[in-house]
C-alpha cells in the first residue's frame, strides 16, 4: 500500500478491517485457550466491528457517486446515515457491551444484591478468575494493553483522515475505535486489580466510568448526525463571519439576507446583498465572495451562492414650487409669487424626469393633492411654519438654500 | 503638497456622496473647495449652500479647511466641463475629463470606511505607470495609505518555460518596477507586487484590486488613447474608487 492509499478514507478503513481481523484471531484463540469469556466476547464484540466497517466502506463508495440528473447534488448526503448509525451503534455497545456487564460484575460481588437482583442479570463469571488460575494473567495484560494501544493510534488516524477527507462516517468510526481502545485498557485494569488485590469490583467501578465517556462520545456523533439530516444552520459564529467579509467588500450596500445550513457534510451558503453595482461590478464581487466566504468555514467544505438585489428606489413625486419667466425658471418661497408647479418623478433620490404644471396660490393645495405630490421644494421661503400649516399635512415643506434652478436637482433641458 | 481639492455641487445621491467622500480625502490637506455648475456666483445663496454641503459631508468643516477662512473663498462658479481646475483632484463620479485628475468616490463613503487596505498602482511599460507614481504615491503617503500594490499584467514568453508570471516581464517592465518600489519605499510605503498573465488587463486590475480588498485604485490616463481608455475600462461600473490622473496641460 503506498501512503498516499494510507491518506484516503479506503486507506485508513481497509487498515481498520485488518486490525480488527488480527485482533478477532488473537483474542478469539487465547479466549478459547483460556475458557475467558472476557477475551471471547470481545473477539466477537471486534467480529461485529468489521461488519461496520465494511459498511463504512460501502457508504463511502456510495457517497463518491457523482452528481446525476436525479441527484443533482450526488450522494454525499449518505454520509449523515452512516454517521447516524455509529452513533447508535457505539451507544448499544457501551449499553450492552459495558453497563450491563458492570452492573452484573457488581451485583455478584455483593451478596444482597445477587440475592435481590441476581436473577436479573446472567452472573458475571468475571474475567480473571479464569485467566489467573492458569498463569495467564501477565499475557491477558499484555494483550489487552496492545490492543488498546492499536486502537488509539487507528482510532486517531481515522479522525485525521475522515477530518481531512470530508467523510463523517470514517471520523465517527474513529471514536468508535478510540473507545473500543478504552474498554480494552479497562479490561487490562480490571484484570490487572484483580491480580494485585483479589477486589474485581474495582474494575466494575471504572466500568462504569468507562461507559460514561463511551456515551459522552456517542452523543455528539448522533448530535453531528443530526444536524446533517435536518440541515442545521452554521451558526452565529459563522455567519457573523460571512456577514462581516460581505459588508467589508466596497460596492456593498448591506446584507438582505443570509441563509446557512448543512447539507450532508457540505455547508452550504446562501447571501443576498444589497447592492447599487452593475453586471459587471457584481460579477468581480461575487468571483471573490465565492472564495473568501468559504475560508471562513474553518476547514468545511461548502457551496455559495451569492445574489444581489437593487435598493429601494422608493419612488415618489417631489414638486418644486417656481416662477417661469420665459425661459428663465426660479424656485421660489411663497404661493403669491408662484406660477409653476415643476412636478418631478424620484427614484433612489434622484429626479429622473419632471414636467411644468400651471398654477396659482388658490389652487396649490388642490394641485399637489391632485398629482400625488410628497414633498414640496421651496426655497428663499419667509414664513416656512405658515406656509406648512397652509397647506396641512398633505405634503412636507423642504427649503432649499437658493432659488436658482440649475444648482437644484430639476432636469432643464 | 497635496494638490486642492474640489467636488462639484450636485443636490444628487451620488453628488452628496462625492461631497462626502471629498472631505474625507481633503482632511490631509485641510481645505475642500467646491465648484457650482453656474454662472456667476450666487453669492448671497453661498451661506445655505455652504451649510448643505457640510450636512453632505457630516463632518465638522473645519477638518477640511472652513474654519480659517469666508466659506464664501471656498466656492467657485463655472462649468465642470470648462473650469480651469489647475493641478487639483476632482472628487466626482460624472466627469469624464481628460485633462483633470479626477477621483471616482463608486459608491464608498470615504476612503477608509471600510476598514484600512492598500492602493493599487496597476503598472505596464509605458509612460503612464511612471506618471501615476511621480503624481499618485505623494499623494498615497499623505491620504494615509501605508502599502501600495503594484499591478502588472504580462503576456507570456513562449521561449521562457518558467510558470511564474514574474519570469515573462519585459526587461522595461522589470526596470520600471525596480524604480516604483524604490519610490514607494522612500515614501514609507509598504510594496506588494502582483503580475498575472490576465486575458484583459482592465479584467485583472479589477478583480485583483476587489480581491485585495484595496481602497484606491491609481491610474494615469494614457497621452494618445481616444474612446474609452483603460482607465474608464476599469473605473465604470466598478466597487473601488479610481483615482485617475489627468494628462499634462498640452498633452491632449
Amino acid at each position: 500500500m503506498t501512503r498516499a492509499f494510507l491518506r484516503t478514507a479506503y486507506g485508513v478503513m481497509a487498515v481498520t478491517v485488518l486490525q480488527y481481523v488480527l485482533k478477532v484471531a488473537l483474542k478469539g484463540g487465547f479466549g478459547a485457550m483460556t475458557h475467558s469469556p472476557v477475551f471471547t466476547g470481545d473477539a466477537w464484540h471486534q467480529t461485529s466491528d468489521i461488519f461496520q466497517a465494511l459498511l463504512v466502506m460501502f457508504g463511502i463508495w456510495l457517497s463518491r457517486r457523482p452528481p446525476s440528473r436525479d441527484y443533482p447534488l450526488g450522494w454525499r448526503g449518505l454520509d449523515a446515515v452512516g454517521t447516524l448509525f455509529i452513533g447508535l451503534s457505539l451507544g448499544w455497545v457501551a449499553l450492552t457491551g459495558v453497563i450491563v456487564p458492570s452492573l452484573a460484575g457488581l451485583v455478584a460481588t455483593v451478596p444482597w444484591a445477587q440475592v435481590r437482583l441476581g436473577g436479573w442479570f446472567a452472573a458475571s463469571e468475571g474475567g480473571g478468575s479464569h485467566l489467573l488460575s492458569g498463569g495467564y494473567g501477565p499475557a491477558a495484560v499484555g494483550i489487552m494493553l496492545a490492543s488498546a494501544a492499536v486502537s488509539y493510534g487507528i482510532g486517531r488516524w481515522q479522525i485525521r483522515v475522515g477530518e481531512d477527507t470530508g467523510h463523517a462516517s470514517v471520523a465517527a468510526d474513529g471514536h468508535e475505535t478510540l473507545s473500543d481502545g478504552k474498554v480494552e485498557l479497562l479490561t487490562a485494569v480490571g484484570i490487572g486489580l484483580q491480580a494485585l488485590f483479589g477486589a474485581p469490583w474495582i474494575e466494575y467501578l471504572l466500568g462504569f466510568g468507562m461507559a460514561g465517556i463511551m456515551l459522552r462520545t456517542t452523543f455528539e456523533i448522533l448530535e453531528n448526525a443530526r444536524d446533517m439530516i435536518l440541515n442545521r444552520s452554521l451558526g452565529e459564529d459563522a455567519e457573523r463571519r460571512i456577514e462581516s467579509v460581505c459588508v467589508g467588500m466596497a460596492g456593498i450596500d448591506r446584507v438582505a439576507s443570509l441563509v446557512t445550513y448543512r447539507r450532508g457534510p457540505y455547508a452550504v451558503v446562501d447571501v443576498t446583498l444589497v447592492t447599487r453595482l452593475g453586471s459587471r461590478g457584481r460579477e468581480d464581487v461575487r468571483q471573490v465572495l465565492s472564495k473568501m466566504i468559504p475560508e471562513r468555514l474553518e476547514g468545511l467544505p461548502g457551496s455559495v451562492t451569492v445574489r444581489f438585489v437593487a435598493p429601494d428606489p422608493r419612488k415618489h413625486r417631489e414638486a418644486f414650487l417656481a416662477r417661469r419667466d420665459g425661459d428663465v425658471l426660479a424656485v421660489v418661497g411663497s404661493a403669491e409669487d408662484a406660477n409653476v408647479l415643476v412636478v418631478c418623478e424620484v427614484e433612489g433620490g434622484a429626479v429622473v424626469s419632471c414636467y411644468d404644471h400651471p398654477v396659482a396660490s388658490d389652487t396649490l393645495r388642490e394641485t399637489i393633492v391632485r398629482k400625488h405630490v410628497d414633498v414640496l421644494r421651496v426655497a428663499r421661503v419667509a414664513d416656512r411654519a405658515r406656509l406648512q400649516s397652509a397647506l396641512g399635512d398633505v405634503v412636507c415643506v423642504r427649503e432649499e438654500p437658493t432659488s436658482v434652478a440649475a444648482l437644484l436637482d430639476i432636469p432643464l433641458d | 503638497m497635496l494638490p486642492r481639492v474640489f467636488v462639484i455641487y450636485r443636490p444628487t445621491p451620488d453628488g452628496q456622496a462625492a461631497a462626502r467622500f471629498a472631505a474625507s480625502v481633503a482632511r490631509p490637506y485641510g481645505e475642500l473647495r467646491v465648484l457650482l455648475p453656474v454662472a456667476p456666483l450666487p453669492v448671497a445663496d453661498l451661506p445655505g449652500l455652504a451649510k448643505e454641503v457640510v450636512g453632505w459631508t457630516g463632518e465638522a468643516p473645519s477638518t477640511y479647511g472652513w474654519a480659517h477662512a469666508p466659506v464664501e473663498s471656498f466656492f467657485h462658479a463655472g462649468d465642470p466641463e470648462t473650469f480651469d481646475f489647475g493641478d487639483a483632484v476632482v472628487v466626482d463620479g460624472a466627469l469624464r475629463r481628460r485633462d483633470v485628475t479626477v477621483l471616482r468616490p463608486q459608491f464608498e463613503r470615504g476612503l477608509f470606511s471600510r476598514g484600512d487596505g492598500p492602493a493599487m498602482l496597476p503598472f505596464g511599460d509605458r509612460e503612464s505607470g511612471l506618471r501615476a507614481a511621480a503624481v499618485g504615491l505623494p499623494m498615497l503617503a499623505r491620504m494615509g495609505f501605508t502599502e501600495v500594490v503594484f499591478y502588472h499584467t504580462t503576456w507570456r514568453d513562449a521561449s521562457v518555460e518558467s510558470v511564474r508570471p514574474e519570469d515573462h516581464m519585459s526587461a522595461n517592465a522589470r526596470s520600471q518596477l525596480a524604480g516604483l518600489r524604490s519610490s514607494a519605499e522612500g515614501r514609507g510605503l509598504a510594496v506588494r507586487e502582483r503580475v498575472e498573465t490576465a486575458d484583459e488587463i482592465s479584467s485583472g486590475v479589477r478583480a485583483a484590486a476587489t480581491a485585495l480588498g484595496c481602497r484606491l485604485v491609481v491610474m494615469a490616463r494614457g497621452l494618445t488613447r481616444r474612446g474609452t481608455g483603460l482607465v474608464d475600462m476599469v473605473a465604470n461600473d466598478f466597487a473601488v474608487p479610481v483615482l485617475a490622473i489627468g494628462r499634462p496641460k498640452g498633452a491632449s
